[in-house]
């Protein structure tokens, strides 16, 4: 019996503020210049005049200078188990079921690799903003099925040649896509105990317990900030959220499985 | 005597051998749901539709692009937060992913990445196929589970999804 390649692995990289303020509306936007955003467990993202794409070993570089007619610009053969891929500021990062990859793109259409930032095999899904990088991991079923690990890695990207891992929070339920807001707030999402907001400079602090608030009642799988509102999607549907007040975030609308 | 038994447990152990392999192994695990080929890369937009695996979502503008698993792509009006609503749904089989720029939405179909002009929701209109970008590795083995599964055979066509199932002799193990 042969045992295949595991481990699903979910990079992503989630507010990419160019100042290191609040991730604001302004800052989320000029992320992207296409004017959208994707979610933290992506794996087609677009950057200026490119669209990049991962499969399972590669990057793909797709020209979509002319968005109505667009080519495949190049391959980038990266790994094995490549999952999510998130840009910031001109970094790519990927996400593989071993680590997180930094490709450069000071030339957008050849994304060249920086370095790797090699972790426990697991589950990875990835959000950055100016000075850190947040990866989670949880090893049930498919990822590293023989530990049983939930944990947020907190990376120092400051010197992006060499991504330093700073400390490791473990969270209370497996965690999954994560959204953050500029350097206070990470917003994770927990499966079928719904997501929860961490405070990060009590994570950075040392804290065991970082939890400001939660929800649940709904599986959620990935999450979203934008235009201040919060955005989560989940096994359950598609819901959005007010957190104007971040200790009663509260329901706006949804729209559920088979509905 | 020695040896009689010597030869006895010998013909025992063979023969549990033997047994063994005229046993039917039952094993729940998952079986490729197959698509054929020509259905495979046939997409359209159609009118909404209901969720049924949501995954992955872009927010564009007030627009909310909901990925319903290997199916297609919803498309919802979000200018009343409150009451976002289902405008359309590009069917596009084995999609995982979508984005969207100046109003050309983005998607993976199996092997290929395909091109919808949503500038206007209810006049969606498709407008290009690049072949082959992807590899079709992650087609042979349910990547979300382990144990047992049935092996794909790609004569079929493309794995749409995985479903449980019981299986006999399952030969593929992950």
């Amino acid at each position: 019996m042969k045992k295949y390649i595991t481990i699903i692995v979910l990079v992503v990289l989630g507010i990419a503020s160019g100042c290191s303020k609040k991730g604001d509306l302004a800052s989320n936007d000029s992320k992207n210049a296409s004017g959208g955003k994707s979610g933290s467990t992506a794996r087609i993202i677009i950057k200026g005049d490119y669209l990049y794409a991962v499969d399972n070993t590669s990057l793909k570089v797709v020209d979509i200078s002319n968005p109505s007619n667009p080519s495949l610009a190049g391959t980038v053969n990266i790994g094995f188990g490549i999952e999510t891929i998130y840009p910031f500021k001109d970094y790519l990062f990927i996400g593989s079921n071993t680590g997180m990859y930094v490709y450069s793109l000071s030339n957008p259409a050849k994304p060249k690799q920086l370095s790797q930032f090699q972790h426990i095999t697991a589950c990875d899904p990835v959000v950055a903003n100016d000075s850190l990088a947040f990866v989670t991991l949880r090893n049930n079923q498919v990822c590293h099925r023989w530990n049983d690990t939930r944990q947020i890695d907190v990376i120092d990207i400051n010197d992006v040649m060499h991504p330093q891992l700073r400390l490791s929070y473990f969270p209370h339920f497996y965690p999954y896509g994560l959204d953050i807001l500029g350097d206070t707030l990470l917003f994770v999402c927990h499966g079928k105990d719904g997501f929860m907001v961490y405070d990060i400079n009590k994570m950075l602090k040392g804290y065991a317990n970082a939890e400001i608030s939660s929800v649940s009642g709904l599986d959620a799988f990935d999450v979203i900030i934008w235009q201040n509102k919060l955005f989560v999607i989940g096994k359950s549907g598609f819901y959005q959220y007010d957190f104007s007040d971040i200790h009663n975030i509260k329901l706006i609308s949804k729209i559920l499985k088979n509905q | 005597m020695k040896r009689l038994i010597f030869s006895f447990t010998i013909i025992v152990l063979l023969g549990s051998c033997t047994k063994k392999k005229e046993e039917t192994v039952i094993k729940e695990g998952y079986k490729p749901v197959y698509i054929s080929k020509e259905q495979a890369f046939k997409v359209k937009a159609e009118p909404p539709s209901v969720f049924g695996e949501p995954g992955k979502m872009f927010l564009y503008q007030n627009m909310i692009f909901v990925t319903d698993f290997g199916s297609g792509v919803h498309v919802i009006d979000n200018s009343d937060p409150s009451h976002p609503k289902k405008v359309a749904f590009i069917s596009i089989p084995g999609v995982v992913d979508a984005a969207v720029k100046n109003g050309v939405l983005f998607a993976d179909n199996f092997t290929d990445l395909v091109a919808f002009d949503v500038s206007n929701p209810v006049d969606i209109k498709f407008k290009k196929r690049i072949k082959n970008v992807y590899p079709l590795n992650k087609q042979m083995y349910p990547e979300f589970a382990t144990g047992y599964f049935e092996c794909v055979d790609t004569t079929k066509g493309y794995v749409l999804r995985w479903e449980k199932a019981t299986l006999e002799n399952p030969k593929c193990y992950r």
